[in-house]
């Protein structure tokens, strides 16, 4: 007989698939409730398509040139594209960004942490991604990475490193 | 009121109106550095920032300027909230300020960012300055 400890909703994040049975059945019906678990996880916490929704959003709003008033270049669909790309890119678990558009007509993602702890990431039009932060006070880091499958290290980290300070 | 001298003192103050929700956190008063990023003027071959001085002014006097200089609102563009920092920080970070009077006496570009394909080292400078700024959120109901 096979019996699966918790219910579904009641699997917490972190529980593990259990069961007292032991054979073929239990192991998939494990692997199956271990999956289960791990989609409700992916779901709970990405934002990703939240925020894609957004940048759809202000890239309407910013579609026509000058919407800052100051002589902007209009939001692409290209630039909308660009970075909704580099958005699939990211890890689910880094703390959500806000989207920002930039006067130059692409769109920033932006981590603010509080003073002295914030990130800005932009992407051009050939896959070029700009980014600029500060991890503490007077520790400034910006530079130019390549967008690729295995985003660069060192973006994801200054992310995470400005997050887990408290 | 606009009898301001054409050289800008460290200690003046400056504003900058933002036009877009996202460009700034309501709740914890902070702008985020893209509202400060300059635009490539390819007339002057520079990259600036506008921004209005604002010493001698009362809050509303500020919020007037904009209201009138700096919105369209049937051109879609209200008035958000407004940066405010100090030309000190400014020039800390080896900008300057183009006092131009155009298109309003206390107009003021802020010049001087790094040039050509650089846009990374424009961002850390936009991100220095936003980082010391305060923000005031548009008091219209």
């Amino acid at each position: 007989m096979t019996v699966l400890a918790p219910s579904l909703r009641r699997i917490g994040a972190f529980t593990r698939a259990q069961t007292t049975a032991a054979g073929d059945t239990a192991r998939i019906i494990a692997v199956l409730v271990s999956d289960a678990v791990k989609h409700e996880q992916r779901r709970a916490t990405d934002w990703r398509p939240v925020l894609r929704a957004q940048i759809e959003v202000l890239a309407e709003q910013c579609s026509s040139p000058n919407w800052d008033g100051y002589g902007s270049t209009a939001v692409s669909k290209q630039a909308k594209e660009n970075i909704q790309r580099f958005l699939d890119l990211l890890p689910p678990d880094l703390p959500q960004p806000v989207a920002v558009p930039d006067p130059d007509g692409h769109i920033s993602l932006c981590w603010d942490f509080g003073r002295d702890r914030l990130w800005t990431i932009s992407v051009s039009d050939f896959d070029i991604a700009s980014y600029a932060g500060m991890v503490g006070k007077n520790v400034k880091r910006y530079g130019q990475e390549p967008v690729r499958e295995d985003i660069a290290k060192t973006l994801i980290d200054s992310i995470r490193e400005m997050s887990s300070v408290g | 009121m606009d009898n301001l001298p054409v050289l800008v003192a460290d200690t003046e103050g400056l504003t900058r109106f933002l036009f877009q929700s996202n460009q700034f956190t309501a709740s914890t008063g902070r702008v985020r550095p893209p509202a400060m990023m300059p635009y490539e003027n390819k007339q002057k071959q520079r990259w600036e920032t506008s921004a209005i001085r604002t010493d001698h002014l009362q809050t509303g006097e500020i919020w007037a300027l904009g209201y009138v200089h700096a919105e369209n609102v049937l051109a879609g563009r209200r008035i958000r909230a407004r940066g405010i920092g100090e030309v000190a920080a400014i020039t800390a970070l080896a900008l300057q300020l183009d006092v131009n009077g155009n298109p309003y006496p206390r107009h003021v570009d802020i010049v001087g960012w790094p040039n050509s394909n650089d846009k990374a080292a424009r961002m850390m400078v936009a991100t220095e300055i936003a980082n010391g700024m305060s923000l005031e959120i548009d008091p219209r109901p």
